[in-house]
Order: structure tokens, then C-alpha cells, then sequence
């Protein structure tokens, strides 16, 4: 380390990490697929991700106006940005599907671009899957919910000071009792163990943690007898109750905001939108009948099962098309979580870089399938010569230059 | 160790079969994909060492491949997570 500077950086990055991870270690991430409920309206249910979704309508909606608001021949500013980026989809467009047809599909394109380009990007901001109302746990709840959560990733209970409490159950003591643990059905006296061994663990972690007086040294008995567990159940209940009176609310967070394509339903609705505009744009390129045609081709048997199998494909593009958004979106929300836990502040950041580009990657990979996917539906058979349909064995006689005779 | 006292840790519960079976979904789903990546990649690279000048519909074809040989590891990603923390 000749250079200070470059001494101080390391250094400084090193105190960055230890005060991390002694002092800042984030909660265990909860894996949750299906996206949060905040509040019920009538019967619908407003979830974290159709807010998030509305959020990117206002941005996109006040980009818009605010780039053609004073519009100039020589574009300046915050109009010349979106200008060129709606040059390069505009001359994709242009040079896939030509003049004509370009022109028909680039809004739609262009929108599904910046629909999830957005929504991703937003996803990365820092108040996202951070703010949000705890959902409070009753004690009946969670002690019924205990064996499940104990099998599952293990549930992190947030407080509103955002530090996690979590229970590691010790199962090993109620083995005895059941000669294969985790069996299809538990002995009553296994539940009741288990119902007792988590009680314990969570009653000493918030005496440890908050110094409440749970009383739990008082309870005598071995585990599975049915008067020591109920015993623990009531410290543990007293704990949380303590924990209630002192104005700490102990449960699971119900983030306000949460990235638009992790749950599952918004990628699988733009493809069904994008898949809607190609049928759309096919019935009215080629005709009812002809369009029809390419799936159901009757003039011969082997054209017949190509034709299905063009439908099943067709069909499987709305899936492909859905699972490529919400898996990538996902999976670059857990790897930050995860990153973010196993070591705060900086071991994150690359892959923030990571998700930066990723987010942009998948906005543009599925703008471009729905362009590519669009392009063949406006093309007919015909349009492209020998597709495999012809007779087989026919089909490449003439390709054969002259004077080259087949060997047999 | 004695046989006896082995065989009581080797019970198969559901829940680490559960893991073991995550695992081996992203592990064996995650190696075609790498390869196909890997591939794609390499020939986009070959491309450009001949011709240069072509190099932005390269890109952008090579970026697309990817992305389809990319979904095949997200499906087996999102298999793995919901073996591992849906049922």
C-alpha cells in the first residue's frame, strides 16, 4: 500500500464490514412468493405490488409530460433523453418487422419496455420492502403455526425497530417420543413438546433480548409432559405480553412496497396483454381463416400435427414469456436480501450493479420476444418457403445444384 | 462409532428431503443453462473476432439467446423455491 489513499479506502471498507456485522446484522429474509395484502377494499384486495405498479404509471405518466410539455424540433434536455430512447426501439422496430408493420407495433413495444424497465429499476430503491405495518402474531397463532414455521425457512419476527427474533426450536429433547421425527402425524404428546420446546426458546430469547420476567425458570417437568408444556406456553405468553405493554409490537412486516414483477400475477398480465396484441395483430394481417390456417392444417396428417404443435407453443409463450420476468425479478430480490444478511453494507453493492443491468436486460428481452413473436405472426407459410409442411422428401430435390447427382 | 448409535441421525425427515430436493432442482437445473451461456457466448465472441463490424446485431442476438438459455435455469430457480418454501 504505497498510496494513503488507497490504504484509507481498504481500511475504511474494512471497519465498514466488522461494525456491520457486529452491530447492523439484518434480518433473516422471509421468502414470500405471493405478494403481501395491505388493506382490503370491498372485496378486492390492495397488495404491495399494485401499488408499486400505480407508482410507475405516475412516473411514467409525468416523464411524458414532462418531456413534451415545450417541444422543440432540436430536442434539448429531458426531451432528447426519452427521444433517443425511443430511437433505438423505434429502428429495431423498423428493421425487424419493416416500415409498415414497425410502425403498428412500436407503441405497444415501446410501452412494455418501459413498463418493466421502470418498475425494476424502481425496485431497487431504498425504502422498497422496508416500510411497511407489522402484522401482529397472536400468541394462540403462533403457537399453533409453530410446528409448520419451525419446518419452513424458519420465520423472522420483525419488531418496529426492524432486528430480528428469531426461535431455533430444539426438537432433539421430544425425539424420544416418536420413533420417526417429522412423520405424516405427530403424536398428540410430539405436538405438544414441540408447542412446548418452541415456547422456551422464544420466552429466554425475549427475556434475553427485551428483559421481560416470563418466569420460565419456574416451570418443572420434562418435555412431552403435558402440565410442563402448558407451563412454558403461559411464560412465553407472558413474555409477549410484556412485550405488548411496553408498546413493542412483535410480528411479521407487511412492506407497503414491494418490486412489481416479483409477484407472479403482473408478469403473467403483460404477457397476456402482449400475447393479445400478436394474435391481434396476426388475425389482422393475414385473415381470420388463413391465420387459423397455421394452426389447424388439415391437408395433410404430418402438416396436422405441426399445426398443434404450433398451438401449444403458442400457448407455452405466454408461460415462458411469464416465468422468465418473475423468476429473474425474484431471484435478484433474494440474492440481495440474502447478500444484505450474510454480510451488511458493501458485500451488497455489486450486486446492485448486477440487478441495474439484469432489470434493463429483462425489460428489453421481453419488448424484443413480443416483437420477434409479432413478426412471425404477420408472416405466412408461404411467405418463407419450405417450413418442413411440403411432402417430405420432396422438398430439397431442387436445391441440389446441376450436375450433382444423388448417390443413390 | 457404533452402528446403533449412527442410525437414529439418519432419519430422512420431510423437511430435509425438501432441501435436498431444492438443491439438486437449481444444481442440475442451473448446468444446461451455464453450458448453453457458456456457448453462446464463446461463438458471439468468434463472430466478432471475424467481423467486427457487425457487432450490434451480434450483441443484441447474443443477449437474446441468452435470455432464452437463462429462462430454462429461472424455471428450475423457481421450482427450487417453491419446493423449498411453498409446500
Amino acid at each position: 500500500m504505497k498510496n494513503p489513499k488507497t490504504l484509507a479506502i481498504v481500511v475504511g471498507a474494512l471497519a465498514l464490514l466488522v461494525v456491520g456485522f457486529l452491530f447492523f446484522r439484518s434480518p433473516k429474509p422471509i421468502i414470500e412468493i405471493k405478494a403481501e395484502t395491505i388493506t382490503d377494499i370491498g372485496p378486492f384486495p390492495l397488495v404491495n405490488t399494485y401499488v408499486t405498479s400505480l407508482m410507475v404509471v405516475i412516473v411514467l405518466i409525468t416523464v411524458a409530460f414532462l418531456a413534451t410539455r415545450k417541444i422543440s424540433l432540436v430536442p434539448k434536455g429531458l426531451q432528447n433523453a426519452v427521444e433517443a430512447v425511443m430511437e433505438i426501439f423505434y429502428n429495431i422496430c423498423i428493421n425487424t418487422a419493416g416500415e409498415k408493420n414497425g410502425r403498428r407495433f412500436f407503441p405497444v413495444i415501446m410501452t412494455i419496455f418501459t413498463f418493466i424497465w421502470v418498475a425494476n429499476w424502481m425496485a431497487l430503491l431504498p425504502f422498497f420492502n422496508v416500510i411497511g405495518s407489522v402484522e401482529k402474531v397472536t400468541a394462540a397463532e403462533f403457537h399453533k403455526e409453530a410446528v409448520v414455521f419451525g419446518k419452513s425457512a424458519g420465520v423472522s419476527f420483525i419488531k418496529n425497530n426492524q432486528k430480528a427474533l428469531e426461535f431455533e426450536v430444539d426438537t432433539s429433547k421430544c425425539s424420544a417420543y416418536d420413533p420417526k421425527p417429522g412423520g405424516p402425524d405427530l403424536a398428540p404428546q410430539q405436538t405438544s413438546c414441540i408447542t412446548g420446546q418452541r415456547a422456551l426458546a422464544m420466552a429466554e430469547k425475549i427475556d434475553k433480548k427485551e428483559g421481560t420476567t416470563s418466569g420460565i425458570a419456574s416451570c418443572a417437568g420434562t418435555p412431552g409432559e403435558s402440565a410442563y408444556d402448558t407451563c412454558l406456553v403461559h411464560a412465553s405468553d407472558k413474555a409477549l405480553e410484556e412485550l405488548g405493554a411496553d408498546g413493542k409490537t412483535l410480528g411479521i412486516l407487511i412492506p407497503y412496497f414491494r418490486s412489481m414483477n416479483t409477484d407472479i400475477n403482473s408478469p403473467l398480465s403483460i404477457a397476456i396483454m402482449a400475447m393479445i396484441f400478436i394474435e391481434f395483430w396476426g388475425i389482422t394481417t393475414l385473415g381470420v381463416f388463413k391465420y387459423a390456417g397455421k394452426f389447424f392444417n388439415v391437408s395433410s396428417p404430418i402438416a396436422f400435427f405441426v399445426g398443434i404443435l404450433e398451438f401449444i407453443a403458442e400457448i407455452a409463450r405466454i408461460i415462458s414469456f411469464t416465468f422468465r420476468l418473475f423468476g429473474n425479478m425474484l431471484a435478484g430480490e433474494i440474492l440481495l436480501l440474502v447478500m444484505t444478511f450474510l454480510l451488511p453494507f458493501l458485500v451488497a453493492l455489486p450486486f446492485y450493479g448486477l440487478e441495474t443491468f439484469v432489470g434493463v436486460i429483462q425489460a428489453f428481452v421481453f419488448a424484443m420476444l413480443t416483437l420477434v413473436f409479432a413478426v412471425l405472426a404477420v408472416s405466412s407459410h408461404e411467405d418463407h418457403g419450405d417450413h418442413g409442411v411440403d411432402e417430405p422428401g420432396a422438398v430439397h430435390i431442387e436445391n441440389i445444384p446441376a450436375g450433382v447427382e444423388p448417390a443413390h | 462409532m457404533d452402528i446403533a448409535m449412527i442410525l437414529p441421525l439418519l432419519a430422512f425427515t420431510d423437511a430435509g428431503l425438501r432441501y435436498i430436493g431444492a438443491g439438486i432442482a437449481i444444481g442440475v437445473g442451473g448446468a444446461g443453462p451455464a453450458l448453453a451461456i457458456g456457448m453462446l457466448c464463446g461463438k458471439a465472441m468468434e463472430a466478432l473476432g471475424r467481423n467486427p463490424e457487425a457487432q450490434p446485431v451480434i450483441q443484441t442476438n447474443m443477449i437474446l439467446g441468452i435470455a432464452f438459455a437463462e429462462a430454462v435455469a429461472i424455471y428450475a430457480l423457481v421450482v427450487a423455491v417453491m419446493i423449498g418454501f411453498v409446500f
